[in-house]
């Protein structure tokens, strides 16, 4: 089976109406992706590799436990559906995941992927960054992605 | 047997929360050694119920999720983990007198050690934590009854 070596622009170019807050552009260009196995991949790649910058920028390398917890509280304590969408253990375990490799195979897949992309967008929304600072996230992100597949 | 809440079962709980360890020990010792419900289970989830509406008394689930953050921070992190997910359910179960569910016995157990946390938090004096208990007391006389 074929890999793709990179993120395909398609995929950047979705994540990119999403975080922009176009939820119409999101919703087309999404639906508009290749569902091949390849592609899914490189998809999962790149929403994990967002989640490692954003967490990155947000909280730092090797954040301290007390800081993860008090980082998923607040998240969460912001509205009933981020309460109810991001179970606090595990995402604790996810954000301490993206330094420490610690076990999180008994997460499933939909669940991480979900996980991913709601503290992505929250960690987003309060960076208020411009467009160039956006695709500058984009970038690092789709870079770090690609050092993945590749 | 009804079961019953004894002013032996008041001390028990209010030595607990004072963690005076060294009047505690001998009198967990002269614990029954049983599974079923007692005087000690009933008023503990009692007092648990008050405190939770105490502090919590608009059921802000923003206020109950950075209180748990927040106790498990204090405890710290090698601590006897404390599940958030599962202390949060157990405080809205308290708050809405409605079975948490899904939660394994050693979660629905949690209660107790969020009991020790609230009172800490609240400082009582002796005579405001004999007041509490008198609360507790008569909540776990109507839960008992109930049974």
């Amino acid at each position: 089976m074929s890999h793709p070596e990179h993120v395909p622009d398609d995929v950047v170019a979705a994540f990119r109406a999403y975080l922009s807050g176009d939820r119409e552009l999101w919703k087309t260009r999404n639906e508009a992706l290749d569902r091949s196995r390849t592609v899914q991949r490189a998809y999962r790649a790149f929403v994990s590799a967002m989640f490692a910058e954003a967490v990155d920028r947000r909280l730092g390398r090797h954040p301290a436990w007390e800081r993860i917890v008090e980082f998923v509280a607040d998240i969460r304590a912001r509205d009933d559906a981020l309460a109810d969408a991001l179970d606090p253990d595990e995402t604790e375990r996810m954000i301490a995941w993206v330094d420490d490799d610690a076990g999180i195979d008994d997460i499933d897949a939909d669940r991480s992927l979900g996980i991913w992309i709601l503290v992505v967008t929250v960690i987003v929304r309060d960076a208020d960054l411009d467009d160039a600072g956006l695709d500058a996230f984009l970038q690092r992100a789709r870079t770090f992605a690609d050092e993945v597949l590749g | 047997m009804p079961v019953e809440v004894s002013d032996w079962h008041v001390d028990l709980v209010r030595t607990f929360l004072r963690q005076d360890d060294g009047k505690l020990k001998p009198m967990l010792g002269q614990m029954p050694r049983t599974y079923e419900v007692d005087g000690t289970g009933v008023l503990l989830w009692a007092a648990f119920v008050e405190a939770t509406f105490r502090r919590f008394p608009d059921g802000n689930v923003a206020d109950i999720i950075r209180f748990v953050a927040h106790v498990r921070i204090r405890r710290g992190r090698n601590a006897p983990p404390i599940s958030p997910a599962a202390a949060e359910k157990l405080i809205i179960s308290a708050l809405t007198a409605t079975e948490a569910d899904g939660l394994t016995d050693l979660e629905k157990g949690q209660h107790i050690i969020l009991l020790s946390e609230l009172i800490e938090d609240e400082a009582l004096t002796d005579a405001q934590l004999d007041a509490f208990l008198d609360v507790a007391r008569t909540h776990a006389k109507h839960i008992a009854a109930s049974l």
